[in-house]
């Protein structure tokens, strides 16, 4: 059944999107079938991502369980313990709150589906270590096109033969930007996301209206996020544009510290490794406010 | 601290200098417009102070204390 529907994606005007139902809905919460699921959804059901989980737990008569509205971290993780949820469908973002919110003790869980961000390997890892013997499976998606790959192996990206055998005719041009083929149209269709090649896989870089511009550099504040968040006791981050009169833009990392972060230390190896103008300014917060759609705000 | 003890010290640690003083002009510090861009917005987290882009830009901010000035107005 071919379903049309209107989305915003993340920001924006909506727009239609037509996609098929049982792919849509199948891909929600990584296409495992154990039975019988019980899925904690962390995503406001009015959104695209919610709305799939749902269906979703419709098409196989799961358990769907909803934090309050306006849940933070700790109602989401108290929804798991006393639901015993089997899946949790959420943001990245989401789940590294909850985690640092004790959602290990959530012992049911069997899978957990990421989407809606990048998903790091940091982020990964920390799922495993709390969930060893649960499947873990990253989606990357557009609102337009839905899920364009789905990855359960543990790593961060995209295999490269997974993703250019399943878009045959697609390629990442001279900027890094994936332009997908799309068959049924018969063209292509660019993604607005950067990727670089690592190690066969395909590693989301940001996106390409993301980069701005200090002091006549392009930057992509995704990346320094991406980076600051591998460094030791960093708990949370959000790397953020912010525009500045003398130099264009300069970039604000709001950070969440544990207790081991040594903040000399970080800001050292900002300067040591980072190119200059991708050096932050560091601010230090007790909680990064999230979306109502679970993301880091941009 | 005063507004000027705030500036002198964060001058310091950004550029990696001592002897910084109100009179210290930022070419004697190597400051550039990006050093200094990170040491406003550094300020205003200290102050609590949200400089307007048009006071800064048409100030004269020449030495370390015409940028203290600029955040006591």
């Amino acid at each position: 059944m071919r379903v049309v529907f209107h989305t915003s994606g993340t920001t924006g005007k909506p727009k239609p999107i037509e996609a098929d139902w049982d792919a849509m809905v199948d891909s929600a919460a990584g296409r495992i079938q154990l039975e019988p699921p019980c899925v904690l959804c962390c995503y406001h059901p009015a959104t695209m991502a919610g709305l799939q989980v749902f269906a979703y737990c419709v098409k196989h008569d799961a358990t769907l369980v909803l934090p309050p509205a306006g849940a933070g971290p700790d109602a989401m993780v108290q929804a798991g313990l006393d639901s015993e949820v089997t899946h949790i469908c959420c943001t990245p973002s989401q789940i590294r709150r909850m985690l640092m919110g004790g959602a290990d003790r959530i012992e049911t869980i069997r899978q957990v589906t990421l989407g809606g961000e990048h998903t790091t390997q940091a982020t990964i890892d920390c799922v495993v270590e709390a969930w060893p013997d649960a499947r873990i499976t990253h989606i990357y998606a557009t609102s337009e096109l839905g899920v364009i790959a789905s990855v359960s192996d543990d790593c961060e990206g995209i295999p490269i033969e997974v993703l250019f055998d399943v878009w045959p005719g697609s390629y990442i041009d001279a900027d890094g930007e994936l332009v997908l083929w799309r068959d049924n149209i018969d063209a292509h269709y660019r993604t607005g996301d950067l990727f670089d090649i690592m190690n066969d896989r395909c590693i989301f870089r940001g996106r390409k209206d993301g980069v701005v511009n200090v002091a006549g550099v392009k930057v992509s504040p995704e990346a320094v996020e991406r980076a600051i968040r591998e460094r030791p006791g960093v708990a949370e981050v959000s790397v953020r544009a912010e525009h500045n009169w003398l130099v264009g833009h300069i970039l604000v990392a709001y950070i969440v510290p544990d207790d081991n972060l040594d903040r000399d230390a970080l800001n050292e190896w900002g300067r040591t490794n980072l190119p200059r103008p991708a050096v932050p300014v560091l601010r230090w917060v007790s909680q990064l406010p999230l979306t109502s759609a679970g993301k880091a705000p941009r | 601290m005063t507004t000027l003890d705030a500036t002198v010290e964060v001058v310091r640690r950004r550029a990696r200098a001592s002897g910084v003083t109100p009179s210290t002009r930022w070419e004697e510090l190597d400051v550039d417009s990006l050093a200094l861009a990170a040491i406003v917005v550094e300020l205003e987290d200290v102050l609590g102070v949200e400089l307007d882009d048009d006071r800064v830009r048409w100030a004269g901010v020449a030495t370390v204390g015409d940028l203290a000035r600029l955040f006591e107005r």
